[in-house]
């Protein structure tokens, strides 16, 4: 809708097409720019979708709507179209009364629920006193502005992550931890906007690193992104709840994920410290290893890939290398078309979650994570031979338009002579090595595009400050 | 008098320890309870709002963009539109554009320079 709204604001009638399904998502879209009465049309979702495979078989579907686009740029507007009058929201507090306390939370419940306040399931009252209670968890000030959080940009300050945590039933000294996670999300160089609201069902991972995890008990063992973990479950919680109730996204209005956001409560967990070789996932991102930090990822939410390891078959460590290699070049199929900000728009980054007894397997070999991610690098690139003309041919759009970044620029030229060998990916820090889970545990790997869509980067690294209640993290 | 202070007596005290034997339960009172609960809502600063551009009522001879984010599929939707105007509107040209989510701002000034009107699609 933005790129709409530009072309409509130079002055140019114009209609937007979207498809009945994503009608609600448009319409709010046109609110968030500022134009809520763009003029929309609508094709049927189940034939479009359907149909859209030739030229011969979608017709019928632009039949059924090509009078109402016409219409649409020569029709004139209504005065209800043409009118500039905002509507007025009242953020204030609300009254709820009952004959009994029980009563009382069933109605809050309601309430809260009715008006898309809340995840579905039942919600703790934010009361003034249970807030404050929760505030005092950081010695922050409930005014601070955290950031924005998309799609509608509202404003984050550490009472209203407040308010959400103490809806999710996080305690106190989880709420640095919350704040950090939102401060990572809101950054304004993290793409927020495509991990809430796309169709596909891309995630958040919030890692928790340093001695903090194990201060508030975050699971990093077996069943380190299941349930059962008061931390991991509520903490991810009160994240959600911040992100409906600050960002305003509700599924299939504006998060348009189509089947849903597996874990509901995002994956939520602690690198495990204890067992890892390797110093904490955070310095790798410039911080001290006796830091407390989280790590925000976009992940794709429905899919991971097993590495091996587990209880039932055997490996060995370079079967779990190689088959990271293979993970890491499962994305070439788009190669040949990665443009910045279209819907496929370039190489990935990769999360690899390394079980415990694979690590200090890996580290009694000599290795570190750096010596890892070269080996890795080296690995997942393509003879110069084997390119096909379209992979080669959208290499050096990708270098004009600054996609490949410019120390890397020799790396691509170089491979596309005889005997080079051209990596999948821009960057060797773009494969991040994570240390988790339990033993036995099994490794996988999680990925996403390394830059988003609507904004630089898919991952932010922050630290964790202004702990009252805990050792570590103040 | 004595008898009668005697009675007044007795009977305050098992007023108040009738009183005192009720439980502390304020459940029993009708809307009794009442929860102020805090708004979880982040403030939202809506843009100046602005209508649609002034329709054009006749679109003989004037210029109508295409825009399709290039999401795979919406060719073909195109194809057929451009077709279907070019049949009910002959004497109008048709420019075909393609890009990101969002065009931008070169490409929008682009565009709102060579036509006259536009339909914006992005594959949802």
């Amino acid at each position: 809708m933005s790129g709409y709204y530009r072309v409509e604001k130079l002055g140019k009638p114009g209609a937007y097409v979207c498809t009945d399904n994503f009608v609600h998502d448009a319409e709010s879209a046109a609110e968030d720019v500022g134009m809520p009465r763009a003029r929309i049309v609508t094709v049927k979702a189940e034939d479009y979708y359907r149909l859209r495979g030739t030229d011969a078989e979608i017709m019928p579907v632009v039949k059924a709507v090509i009078d109402e686009l016409i219409d649409g740029l020569k029709r004139p507007l209504t005065e209800k179209e043409a009118s500039t009058v905002p509507e007025k929201e009242d953020l204030g507090p609300i009254t709820v009364s009952a004959e009994t306390y029980a009563l009382a939370i069933e109605k809050f419940n309601d309430i809260y629920l009715e008006r898309q306040w809340g995840d579905g399931l039942t919600l703790l009252p934010p009361t003034k006193e249970a807030v404050q209670a929760m505030l005092k968890g950081t010695n922050r000030s409930p005014d601070e502005i955290i950031g924005t959080v998309a799609p509608k940009n509202g404003v984050a300050t550490i009472k209203k992550i407040a308010i959400n945590a103490v809806m999710a039933g996080a305690k106190p000294e989880y709420l640095p931890v919350i704040i950090a996670a939102m401060e990572g999300i809101t950054d304004p160089d993290y793409d927020d906007l495509h991990v809430m609201t796309s169709t596909g069902s891309f995630n958040f991972a919030i890692m928790v690193t340093g001695p903090i995890a194990k201060e508030l008990n975050i699971n990093s063992g077996i069943g380190f992104l299941g349930y059962g973990w008061q931390a991991n479950s509520t903490i991810g919680r009160a994240l959600r709840l911040a992100l409906i109730n600050i960002g305003r996204v509700w599924p299939g209005v504006n998060d348009m994920a189509l089947v849903g956001r597996p874990s509901q409560q995002f994956y939520v967990f602690a690198e495990n410290q204890e067992f890892s070789p390797w110093p904490p996932f955070h310095v790798t991102q410039g911080f001290k290893a006796e830091d407390n930090c989280v790590t925000v990822s976009s992940v794709m939410g429905a899919s991971s890939h097993l590495l091996g390891g587990g209880a039932v078959a055997t490996w060995t460590p370079e079967e779990i290398l190689e088959n990271s290699v293979r993970m890491m070049m499962e994305p070439r199929w788009g190669m040949a078309t990665w443009k910045r900000g279209s819907s496929n728009p370039g190489p990935m980054k990769y999360i690899l979650f390394f079980e415990p007894v694979l690590a200090m397997e890996l580290a009694k070999q000599g290795h570190t994570r750096a010596s890892l991610q070269k080996i890795l690098y080296e690995r997942a690139t393509i003879p110069y031979k084997d390119l096909t003309p379209a992979e080669i041919a959208n290499i050096q759009p990708r270098i004009d338009s600054g996609e490949i970044p410019k120390d890397r620029i020799s790396v691509f030229k170089d491979a596309l002579k005889p005997g080079g060998r051209l990596p999948i990916m821009d960057r060797v820090e773009d494969i991040r090595i994570i240390v988790a889970g339990g033993i036995p545990g099994y490794s996988f790997g999680m990925t996403f595009w390394r830059e988003g869509l609507y904004a630089p980067t898919s991952d932010q690294t922050k630290l964790i400050w202004g702990a009252t209640k805990t050792k570590a993290g103040r | 008098m004595k008898k009668t202070g005697i009675w007044i007596s007795t009977v305050t005290i098992f007023v108040i320890l009738f009183f005192a034997c009720q439980p502390v339960n304020s459940d029993l009172d009708a809307s009794d309870v009442t929860l102020h609960v805090l708004n979880p809502r982040g403030e939202i600063t809506l843009p100046p709002l602005s209508p649609p551009s002034t329709r054009i009522p006749d679109l003989k001879g004037k210029k109508i963009g295409l825009y399709w984010n290039e999401k795979p599929g919406g060719n073909h939707f195109w194809n057929g539109v451009e077709q279907l105007l070019k049949e009910k509107l002959p004497e109008t040209a048709i420019l075909r554009y393609s890009g990101a989510f969002d065009l931008g701002d070169e490409l929008a000034t682009r565009m709102a320079k060579e036509t006259d009107a536009f339909l914006y699609g992005v594959g949802d």
